[in-house]
């Protein structure tokens, strides 16, 4: 007698399940190989050579930053900061694991570098 | 009544100086859409008006146990009014946790809540995770002053103290992110900006506690002002100073205080600390002193216009803290 409805309690639970994720975003590869983002900072300005490609979700980032004086790097959401007390190179590593669109900018000026947007 | 024009003082204030200060404007991007860009600010501010009264409620609490009209033991019944007002802060703090998460992640709060991963949006983005952590130690608090509320004589002063404590954790939790935190002097802002808040929250809140909860008790407000005299004159000293020390962190050129709209919005602070430490004054030269001779109409008046002046400050501070610094 029980097992109606509890079939159909799975049968909802299921279909709400697949729901949830149809209406999530556009399904995307299952996390891909690594990507490598690199910037240059320099005379105030920033140069980047292409725009971040879309990443899946669980994409492991590394962003590399090279600067012609002290910077700050941030990369919001993740909260991972690159900093520079003199010109030189600067790296950090993290994995994009919530989508959304996130900025990467300098701190003390504002700049924005990257927006990386994660699906 | 009061509370209800401080409420809305505050409100009006958040959204004449954002849109004075052009940062109700998105900056470049904004897909996390308008529900997002215009309800944080508001939640920001209700959330802190709320701790507002919980102080209130927890400062009037310390005073000598008294009767009121009806009978019933003051602090029982101040408990529930903490508690209730407690509750509000979880509550709109989780909402704030919401829209931090869709603020910093750039999409809809909908599209948020709909991938699936709540948990890690609370957990990884700081903005959410601060506010969700003050959520969890605002209903502490809100518990704490049902329970000790519960019995008759109300919360013992060391529970009062203890939860007191609980709600400045509760309200400096949020101040380890944002701009102080990236700031290029970032443990002396946060430290100063931290002290600021506190002391303005002690400040507001006592102030507001003798406004809400002295109704009709001219003798309880005399004991209440003697106690609270020094106390507000010592909040106002470390407001000020505390906010004048991270404003030179933030702002080092003072050419930028009328250059930008960070600095504007500064001068603003300080005029209404100006006004504020005007009204203190008034009310040390005159006010008090009617009320010592049996007179409390004026200081009861003063002290109402007061908070709402205050609370109009608390607005014009959650429009400062979404404005860039230079």
């Amino acid at each position: 007698m029980a097992h109606r409805p509890t079939a159909l309690t799975a049968a909802a639970l299921a279909l709400a399940a697949s729901t949830l994720v149809a209406c999530g975003s556009t399904p995307s590869a299952p996390p891909g190989e690594p990507v490598t983002l690199t910037a240059e900072l320099s005379d105030g300005g920033v140069t980047v050579p292409e725009e971040a490609p879309e990443v899946s979700r669980g994409t492991e980032v590394t962003l590399q930053v090279t600067s012609d004086g002290p910077a700050e790097v941030h990369v919001h959401g993740f909260d991972e900061y690159i900093r520079l007390d003199a010109a030189g190179t600067g790296e950090v590593t993290f994995t994009a694991d919530i989508p959304g669109v996130f900025e990467i900018e300098t701190h003390d000026t504002g700049l924005l570098i990257y927006r990386l947007a994660v699906r | 009544m009061v509370g209800v024009a401080a409420a809305v003082a505050g409100l009006v204030a958040l959204l004449v100086f954002r849109e004075l200060s052009g940062s109700r404007a998105p900056s470049g991007l904004d897909y996390a859409g308008p529900l997002t860009r215009e309800l944080l600010p508001v939640a920001r501010l209700v959330g802190e008006l709320a701790a507002v009264a919980v102080v209130a409620g927890l400062m009037a609490s310390l005073l000598p146990v008294r009767r009121d009209a009806d009978g019933a033991l003051r602090p029982a019944r101040l408990s529930r009014s903490v508690a209730g007002w407690a509750l509000v802060w979880s509550v709109v703090s989780v909402v704030s946790s919401l829209l931090a998460a869709s603020e910093i992640s750039n999409q809809p709060v909908v599209d948020v809540l709909r991938t699936g991963l709540l948990l890690d949006y609370l957990t990884i983005i700081p903005q959410a995770r601060y506010q969700v952590l003050t959520a969890v130690v605002a209903l502490a608090v809100a518990a704490g002053a049902y329970l000790a509320g519960r019995r008759p004589a109300g919360p013992t002063p060391a529970v009062v103290l203890l939860l007191l404590a609980g709600t400045g954790l509760g309200a400096a939790l949020p101040l380890v992110t944002g701009h102080a935190a990236s700031a290029a002097n970032h443990y002396l802002a946060i430290s100063t900006l931290m002290v600021h808040v506190l002391a303005a929250l002690a400040w507001v809140g006592g102030l507001a506690g003798l406004v809400a909860h002295l109704r009709g008790d001219d003798v309880g407000l005399r004991v209440a002002v003697g106690r609270f005299d020094g106390v507000a004159l010592t909040c106002f000293v470390v407001v000020a100073v505390s906010g004048t020390l991270n404003a030179w962190i933030r702002v080092p050129d003072p050419g930028l205080l009328t250059s930008t709209t960070y600095g504007w919005l500064l001068l603003a602070k300080l005029a209404a600390l100006v006004v504020l430490g005007g009204f203190g004054a008034w009310h040390r030269r005159r006010t008090i002193r009617e009320l010592r001779s049996g007179r409390s109409t004026a200081f009861r008046r003063l002290a109402a216009v007061e908070v709402v002046v205050m609370a109009a400050t608390v607005g014009l501070a959650v429009a400062l803290s979404r404005t860039p610094t230079p």
